[in-house]
């Protein structure tokens, strides 16, 4: 029987797809790189609305401040390409990891010694009280290092206290509550999945400062819950596999069962939600850059731009341009997401 | 039979046909951004409320939008005045021939219950409590039943106007059991407190609160010469002329009293594309605020220079760049000239505002001959200038920016600029402020707020620098609320922190000061001491770009509040 190759021969719109998005994601690298360097685009509004093809120096012409739609277009790809993939790669991690522990304990197979549960409930109390010092006090106020410290100190505090050796099983001496997690993550999954996204990215952004930082922040708590079902779902069908009871039986350690048999069956249904929520929000982060939520103003984008578009008729390639662009790299999402899902189903018929 | 049932139905026909209402003349077309909201004479919230209330209600004197000049409305002439020491008196006598709907003539126990409306407690007139605390009394005259005086503590110039500036309300109307009627005016401002917790005033305000009198066609009425016909909250009102208006009747009427247009419609429509295109479709004969770009493209293109006439009339929107002077990072004001020669004034009005504004050198209107320093230099765009402002303020350039000990410990000289969330003028204008700051090394955060957002910040001081515009007025110089120091504390209006006592000085005596010439002097020295304490940078005075139908004769096109004004306009046909 033919085996099912992922680079089988790609037809003439996935090629020019990938090369879409190599595009795009070089670009987005090289003005991160620009950015880091101090580099913008210079208003010269005594050069406003410029038509494009008409000067070597603003090829695509110029915008309402005179800022040349090229280099504001590519230092564009920074703005999109950060909303739409470091976010989206740290909720699949997040729904990955949520969705695997659900499906793994279930609502009875995690217990923790009270004194470690209430030793929890203190440390989130301290950190609390802290928050308002660490933050507002100003001798903290100017060092960052400080906040990294405080926020980082929490990780190892909660591995300790949740994961240790005791904490898990019913090892330990004297009583232990049981965490019905499953339970808990369907009815956040739930609550959570009832509101629109992009209703929530608006409701969420109201409480911040605009700024790129908080906004990717959002957006990974927004979107890490359709990984985190599918995770849960594939984790729940394996459990059944009987090759998954001879891996527990033969006692192989758990990071090599999630090597070796789970992350190989979640890789395709994530890759194929990656895909089409990485296409879902650069839409989404242009919506919101359009509405001017989120993005601060001096931040280009490709929604800013098609909202300036809004306020001259004649200057039509103000929305040509950032529409083509968004376009262009939606629909290679959209390819590259149909690819792998085709892909997907093709194998499971080979099965 | 089918002849007989044909002929029935034409019959049926043609009588309905002689049944329908004759057709109406058609109305002027107005667009407003926003709803009106509340159409309560006390406690409207807006503009577009103010200006239909002006068409229902009247006041004692308006301004004649032609001349800006004080004119009388109801009053038959301007008020006579007597000034003793402390207390000073104005005598109006009310137009013989102005009448309420139901016929009855409009009296001075009117204006009486009015004054009683501004000060009475349990209603929601905050405002006007404070804004007319100068009225101390009103006394009625014995002779006739249209004349009296109002007494008033002190005197300014701004109070030939603001005596006469509250709209009169119809007693019967809102107090049809005369409830306050046997209060007298001084008890009521006296007994404030302790009126509140009698129950005839919890009724009475129950029975002024309610919100028919905000938006019911049968209770919005006034002596003015339009009824609200029809409201349709956030789509449109219908304004419609009495037939049997007072002011029709009076032999030779002056240009106040004249009112041509029989129905004017105001088009509520929030969204500017959605305004354009109702422009563009001449389903609308006046808009004002036409964003800049399509006003430019409009005013050019031949199809609509056969539809609109085209105007940008100067206004009296002063926009300014507003800097904390109470801030340590700013409370040198050396520190605030630099950043004022960070402005590029001429570059904005050129190319945001299309050369559509009137560069200003302070809070007077270049306009105000009188008053305007035109000797006083526009601060120049020039970072070199800056530079040299900054170290004269004691900051020093390093690889880290500009640094400087304040309180003894290093501080850093970064900004943060806030400016309403929306306005593309404001936040152009802040992304070339950044970009000017930034060749300089100095930092500037941009933060698009909402409206209440950034007032909120403004009172509690924390913030660096805004964007904000004022409305200003040529009949008033009483600046003491903005700039006296004795309003600089946290909540108080003087929000930049600017003044010391020689400029609380100068402020309390333009207050008063009535002479021209001596105003002139002191107006003169206040702008140049704004200039060097830089706590408010004077950007431009903004200009209206409206388009009114060709269909229109003799709009009047002002520069003051709504900008246009339709009661002496006729419809050709």
């Amino acid at each position: 029987m033919r085996k099912s190759n992922i680079l089988s021969p790609l037809s003439l719109a996935e090629k020019a797809s990938i090369a879409c998005l190599l595009l795009f994601t070089g670009a987005a690298f090289i003005s991160q790189i620009l950015v880091m360097q101090g580099a913008q685009v210079i208003a010269q509004p005594e050069q406003a609305y410029l038509a494009p093809f008409t000067s070597f120096e603003h090829f695509l012409g110029t915008d309402q401040l005179g800022r040349d739609v090229l280099s504001y277009l590519f230092l564009s790809c920074r703005t999109a390409w950060l909303l739409a993939i470091p976010p989206l790669v740290a909720a699949s991690l997040i729904g990955v990891a949520l969705g695997t522990i659900a499906a793994l304990v279930g609502n009875s197979g995690w217990k923790i010694p009270m004194y470690r549960f209430f030793s929890l409930v203190i440390l989130l109390l301290v950190y609390a009280t802290m928050y308002p010092i660490i933050h507002f006090w100003p001798v903290f106020a100017e060092s960052s290092l400080i906040h990294w410290a405080y926020y980082g100190s929490t990780l190892p505090l909660l591995y300790f206290l949740l994961f240790k050796e005791g904490s898990s099983g019913n090892r330990g001496k004297g009583k232990s509550i049981t965490l019905a997690f499953d339970e808990w993550l369907q009815k956040i999954i739930n609550v959570w999945s009832a509101l629109p996204k992009l209703l929530l990215l608006l409701l969420l952004t109201a409480f911040t400062h605009f700024s790129l930082g908080t906004l990717m922040g959002w957006i990974c708590a927004t979107y890490w819950v359709l990984p985190a079902r599918i995770a849960r779902a594939s984790v729940l069908q394996l459990k059944k596999d009987f090759y998954y009871e001879s891996a527990q039986a033969l006692g192989i350690p758990f990071h090599r069962v999630f090597t070796h048999f789970i992350a190989p069956s979640l890789k395709g249904p994530i890759l194929t939600n990656f895909c089409f929520a990485a296409s879902g929000l650069l839409g989404v982060g242009s919506t919101l850059a359009y509405l001017g939520i989120g993005i601060p103003p001096d931040v280009p984008s490709w929604g800013k731009m098609l909202a300036n578009a809004r306020y001259s008729i004649e200057a039509w390639w103000l929305l040509a341009f950032p529409a083509t662009f968004l376009l262009a790299s939606i629909f290679s999402l959209q390819v590259l997401g149909n690819r792998i899902s085709a892909h997907r189903r093709q194998e499971s018929v080979i099965k | 039979m089918k002849n007989y049932c044909a002929k029935s139905l034409s019959l049926l026909f043609l009588w309905l046909l002689s049944c329908s209402s004759p057709s109406k003349e058609p109305a002027i077309k107005v667009r407003f951004a926003q709803d009106p909201e509340s159409l309560h004479p006390l406690s409207y919230g807006n503009a577009p409320a103010l200006q239909i209330l002006n068409y229902i209600y009247q006041s004692l004197l308006t301004v004649d939008l032609s001349n800006n000049s004080i004119q009388p409305l109801l009053a038959a002439e301007l008020p006579t005045i007597k000034r003793e020491d402390s207390v000073s008196y104005f005598t109006f006598a009310i137009r013989p021939e102005a009448q309420w709907d139901n016929g009855t003539p409009v009296t001075a126990q009117d204006v009486a219950f009015s004054l009683k409306m501004l000060h009475s407690p349990l209603l929601d007139n905050e405002r006007w409590r404070d804004q007319y605390d100068f009225i101390k009394d009103i006394q009625f005259s014995k002779n006739s039943p249209k004349t009296f005086t109002l007494v008033c503590t002190g005197y300014t110039p701004e109070m030939k106007l603001m005596t006469g500036d509250f709209f009169v309300l119809p007693a019967h109307q809102f107090d049809p059991k005369g409830i306050l009627a046997s209060v007298p005016f001084q008890l009521i401002r006296q007994k404030f407190d302790s009126l509140s917790s009698t129950s005839t005033f919890k009724a009475f305000a129950s029975s002024i609160n309610q919100p028919g009198f905000a938006r019911d066609t049968a209770l919005v009425k006034g002596s003015g010469p339009y009824v609200l016909k029809k409201w349709s909250a956030g789509q449109s009102l219908v304004l419609e002329k009495k037939k049997a208006w007072w002011g029709n009747k009076v032999e030779a009427p002056e240009t106040v009293l004249r009112a041509n247009p029989s129905r004017i419609l105001f088009q509520v429509l929030p969204d500017n594309a959605a305004a354009l295109l109702a422009l563009k479709t001449q389903q609308l004969d006046v808009m004002d605020n036409i964003p800049l770009v399509t006003f430019q493209e409009m005013k050019q293109d031949k199809k609509y220079q056969q539809l609109y006439n085209f105007y940008s009339p100067t206004s009296f929107d002063f926009v300014f760049m507003g800097l904390n002077g109470q801030n340590p990072k700013l409370e040198n004001r050396l520190t605030r000239q630099a950043l004022a020669h960070l402005v590029n004034i001429p570059q904005i009005i050129s190319s945001l505002q299309g050369g559509l504004a009137t560069p200003t050198v302070g809070l007077v209107h270049p306009q105000e001959k009188n008053f305007y320093n035109a000797e006083l230099p526009q601060i120049k765009f020039d970072p070199e200038k800056a530079k040299t402002l900054l170290r004269e303020a004691g900051w020093q350039q390093t690889s880290t920016g500009w640094q400087k000990n304040v309180n003894g410990r290093p501080q850093t000289l970064t900004l943060e600029l806030l400016y309403r969330a929306g306005n593309s003028d404001f936040e152009n204008m802040s992304l070339l402020f950044k970009q000017n700051a930034k060749s300089l090394g100095i930092p500037v955060t941009l933060q698009a707020l909402e409206s209440s957002q950034i007032s909120e910040r403004l009172e509690s001081r924390k913030f660096d620098l805004y964007f904000r515009t004022l409305v200003s007025t040529p009949f008033s110089y009483n600046l003491i609320p903005l700039l006296h120091t004795s309003n600089g504390k946290e909540g108080g209006p003087n929000v930049t922190g600017f003044g010391n006592p020689e400029t609380d000085q100068l402020l309390e005596k333009i207050a008063v000061e009535e002479h021209t010439a001596e105003k002139a002097l002191l107006l003169k020295s206040l702008q140049k001491a704004m200039q060097e304490e830089s706590n408010l940078i004077p950007l431009y005075f903004q200009q209206n770009k409206m388009a009114v139908s060709k269909k229109l004769d003799a709009v009047i096109i002002s520069g003051l509040k709504p900008g246009y004004d339709l009661t002496k306009a006729t419809l050709k046909k």
